[in-house]
């Protein structure tokens, strides 16, 4: 008996069309459960979200860096305290141990920096005062560059540190 | 017997870790972010939206809803880790995995690496096992 290929192909079509048929079903279906559960997890999580931003409870973005307060920093031991104010003012008075960094000179304080720090170790800027920025640029150039996650800007800064009687002047 | 044991444990795996993520949002958002892949904003909406992911995928896995779907999700899921945590190492990025959380201070990226290996090849097996139907009981 001679094999007739021909002889398929009625049989053949009707079964690919059913092949694509069931394809199709079964890719419509799960593309709805694949929304369905990236969708579900959305709710809970919008719900937390506007509660904390209801609450002022949001993490600050990046450009925000972590603040600690001068009664918090006290009860770390292991802190490098850098000194973001103007040189000047570094040189009348500044914390025991204090790193002076400026963003303009940054290559006469970081290397000091990269020196003393260690794994575990909080880094603490400060500057003037409590709405001086440059202790926050200052945190954040040494987090970019450094990607320590232990960097934090003092609130306050040096007039609370001061007052604190933690500097020696 | 065991692939049910094996998409429990995983179901439960991925549960634990979103449960606790999902407690501290502040705290997730800064290991995210400490990977330094993606943009702030980005990585505020993933430090909230990740965790209840995880928390979905594992129950779906747990209670077979949605099984083949949820260990898709959960093989993209964990390939994307790998590759944050691998980038992070060749980078010299002196970061804690974060994997379960803030409380995950897991030292160096071998341990976490291996451990999300692991969890991708159970994964794999979910998703071949949900693949094709279950063998029926033997007759004899």
């Amino acid at each position: 008996m001679r094999f007739n290929g021909k002889a398929l192909v009625p049989a053949i079509i009707p079964a690919m069309r059913m092949l694509s048929r069931a394809f199709a079903i079964a890719q419509a279906r799960v593309s709805r459960n694949l929304a369905l559960l990236f969708l579900i997890p959305l709710l809970p999580a919008l719900a937390v979200f506007c509660f904390h931003a209801s609450r002022g409870t949001l993490p600050k973005l990046v450009s925000w860096m972590p603040e600690v307060s001068v009664k918090e920093a006290a009860g770390w031991e292991n802190i490098i305290w850098v000194d973001a104010r103007p040189k000047v003012e570094y040189e009348q008075a500044h914390k025991e141990g204090a790193i002076w960094l400026s963003e303009d000179q940054w290559q006469d304080g970081f290397p000091r920096l990269l020196d003393a720090w260690q794994p575990g170790y909080n880094v603490v800027v400060y500057c003037s005062s409590q709405s001086c920025q440059t202790s926050q640029a200052v945190a954040r150039r040494v987090r970019t560059e450094t990607a320590w996650n232990h960097v934090y800007v003092l609130q306050g800064g040096w007039g609370k540190l001061k007052d604190a009687s933690l500097s020696k002047p | 017997m065991k692939r049910r044991a094996i998409e429990i444990l995983l179901g439960l795996i991925f549960l634990v870790a979103g449960v606790i993520k999902a407690c501290d949002p502040n705290a997730f958002y800064s290991t995210i972010d400490a990977y330094r892949l993606l943009p702030s904003v980005l990585v505020l909406g993933l430090a909230y939206y990740l965790p209840y992911l995880e928390i979905v995928l594992g129950l779906g896995l747990m209670t077979k809803v949605m099984a083949f779907e949820c260990s898709c999700v959960m093989a993209g899921l964990v390939g994307v880790f790998l590759f944050a945590l691998i980038s992070a190492w060749l980078r010299g990025l002196n970061i804690d995995c974060g994997c379960f959380g803030p409380a995950d201070s897991s030292v160096g990226y071998l341990a976490p690496i291996l451990r999300d290996a692991v969890v991708g090849a159970a994964v794999l097996y979910c998703i071949r096992v949900n693949l094709m139907p279950e063998a029926p009981p033997e007759r004899g």
